[in-house]
């Protein structure tokens, strides 16, 4: 194996790996202010990516107007759902956040296979078809936006949370929102805002992932399926740890397809995962905060 | 004796209690041998295929519903069975009858092996590693094509006992019948001996489980195997009545459906597997009679939240209290 090699797969783990992280970003959003476990996160972004193809052959929109609206009406499903639906169901208990959310995810995707046909489409490419060489490692121009989206979206989540008066809001309702409400945050803007914030970062993963792989009511399903490996196993109350994770499954793919072949990728990861949780230490099993 | 008396006079229902469990039983057998002269043959099938998604069901009572475990590979134990029967009958000429203990150890190995996890992880770390194994079943029964049929699958000669032929609905509907009321029975048993109040507080309280001497990790482990066990002989019930299997029938898909069916129907409850079983063979078929079958994935989204909204306790337990209400109300008339 050559430098070149190890390099190449190790950018093309890095890409995946990007793209599990931005789907995992908005389901931890979610849960730090909500906690809730969002199993229609995926479907959500789905939305989006569906808008943007039906909108640009239908109404003659450019390509960055579809997608803008797209992530529109992403979030704007977003905020339904927990408008319509979660904020509903917490209150009767905990458990049957997920239970409601599988019911939106399935939903969400039978009203696409109905709208859509259940047929397969070639989404935009996305500056796919823009390549170069670099120290004898090919790129495209699609891989390095999926990289510098995680990173822009990472520093900007990080900028809002840590330096600005919306997102110590943010922070205290995650931390309690009875106490929140008492010092003058308006908790029902700050949810609000804070999913409708996640449903657009899920349109925004949705529609690079959709630029990679066949566009279908489906394609979502293994990428959200990753992002909450990550999640879980890293804890879905923490940041660094399930993200670390979740670019690490990647590059864990690249290589294990490299050595073994692509059908060996499932049960590598599986088998990981078995085994991880099966010998980790209880410490590193315990939640941050083991809520009531 | 006189306590005994004394404690059942004391409650002041017990007779009329008893008897209304006597009338509930006598009409439910009234209805099961009533049913073969009503329906016709295809939806006697139907019935059939509802009493082993029903036994399945049961498992997932015992193990969500009485436990509160979440399991993603409810189905691929499901599959386990379902491909012991079909690989025996078409690999190694086996009699259906035989495949059965087979189909049985080899659940009881999984589920041994699966419910390890349980004794340490709970929760949705607990539901991964149900998912992991999921995959990895998925994974092999496609892959090991030789031997399971790959995507294409199997098919699955019908179960012939003693010169009994349960390819024929009638047969095959009362052997069912019979299989799944004495596998409702047995989770009524389990949910009212000390082992079910050991599960129920498991679910409840792990620290109120724990204080009154319950060991939580053995009870999860318990119960793992027991609803592995049920889904497992429900999949050999399954291969033979169905005919053919593929591996569309047992992945992470299935789980979910299998899971959606008892929380709508009532996860508490053995009777929500049977009202959950009867939505997932009738409805899509019903959906399909009214020639809209593409309708039939919203209406199960759409349910799904409104039953959490409006029933979060399931169908069975909402009419039960229903007509609990509707018999006081009458009551109070007199």
């Amino acid at each position: 194996m050559t430098l070149d090699t190890a390099l190449q797969l190790t950018i093309g783990g890095l890409v995946s790996g990007s793209l599990y992280g931005l789907v995992l970003i908005g389901i931890l959003l979610i849960y730090r202010v909500s906690r809730v476990v969002n199993f229609a996160h995926g479907q959500i972004g789905m939305v989006a990516a569906m808008c943007a193809f039906f909108l640009v052959p239908h109404f003659g929109l450019p390509i960055a107007v579809a997608l803008g609206l797209g992530l529109a009406v992403a979030a704007l499903v977003s905020y339904l759902v927990d408008i319509l639906v979660i904020s509903r169901v917490t209150k009767i208990g905990s458990g049957f956040d997920l239970i409601a959310t599988l019911g939106v995810m399935m939903f969400l995707t039978a009203i696409v296979e109905l709208v859509a046909s259940p047929k397969s489409f070639k989404f935009f490419s996305l500056g796919a078809q823009i390549e170069f060489t670099f120290l004898g490692v090919y790129f495209n121009a699609n891989d390095l936006t999926v990289i510098l989206t995680l990173a822009v979206v990472l520093g900007l989540l990080a900028l809002v949370l840590n330096k600005t008066g919306l997102g110590l809001s943010i922070r205290a309702v995650a931390i309690s929102p009875e106490i929140a409400r008492t010092t003058g945050v308006n908790v029902q803007a700050v949810r609000a805002l804070v999913w409708a914030a996640g449903g657009a970062i899920a349109g925004v993963a949705a529609i690079l992932i959709a630029s990679k792989v066949t566009l279908n009511a489906f394609y979502m399903t293994p990428f959200l399926v990753k992002a909450f490996v990550a999640g879980i196993v890293g804890g879905l109350d923490r940041f660094v740890r399930p993200m670390a994770i979740a670019v690490g499954l990647g590059l864990l793919e690249s290589w294990v397809v490299y050595w073994l072949g692509a059908d060996a990728r499932i049960p590598a990861v599986f088998l990981l995962i078995i085994v991880v949780l099966g010998v980790l230490p209880s410490k590193y099993l315990q939640d941050l905060e083991q809520r009531p | 004796m006189f306590n005994m008396q004394s404690v059942a006079r004391s409650d002041g229902r017990g007779g009329p209690e008893n008897l209304r469990h006597m009338a509930w039983v006598t009409g439910g057998c009234l209805l099961v041998f009533a049913l073969p002269f009503i329906l016709e043959t295809y939806w006697l099938y139907l019935v059939g295929v509802t009493a082993v998604y029903a036994i399945a069901g049961l498992g997932l009572v015992i193990l969500f519903g009485f436990t509160g475990q979440l399991s993603l590979a409810h189905a691929s134990f499901f599959g386990i069975g379902a491909y012991v029967s079909a690989i025996g009958g078409v690999h190694y000429g086996l009699p259906g009858i035989v495949t059965l203990p087979i189909a049985f150890a080899i659940c009881l190995g999984a589920g041994a092996f699966v419910g390890i996890f349980a004794l340490r992880i709970s929760g949705l770390r607990f539901a991964l590693i149900t998912l992991s194994f999921g995959e990895l079943f998925y994974w092999a029964s496609v892959r090991w094509s030789d031997v399971t049929g790959g995507e294409q699958g199997l098919y699955a000669e019908p179960l012939s006992v003693m010169g009994i032929d349960f390819g024929d609905p009638i047969n095959a509907y009362f052997l069912f019948a019979a299989l799944g009321l004495l596998a409702t029975a047995l989770c009524f048993r389990l949910r009212d001996s000390s082992f079910g109040r050991a599960m129920a507080a498991t679910r409840d309280s792990e620290l109120a489980a724990r204080s009154s001497g319950v060991s939580v990790a053995r009870t999860r482990y318990i119960a793992f195997v027991i609803g592995a066990l049920f889904s497992g002989v429900a999949g050999w019930l399954f291969s033979g009545h169905v005919g053919a299997i593929s591996p569309n029938f047992f992945d992470m898909f299935a789980s979910l459906n299998m899971l959606v069916a008892v929380i709508i129907g009532g996860v508490k409850t053995p009777l929500g597997a049977w009202v959950g079983a009867a939505y997932l063979v009738f409805v899509p078929e019903l959906f399909g009679m009214a020639g809209v079958s593409n309708l039939y994935p919203i209406l199960s989204g759409a349910l799904l939240v409104l039953i959490v909204l409006v029933l979060p306790v399931g169908i069975v337990p909402a009419l039960q209290q229903a007509l609990r209400h509707l018999g006081t109300s009458r009551g109070d008339k007199q």
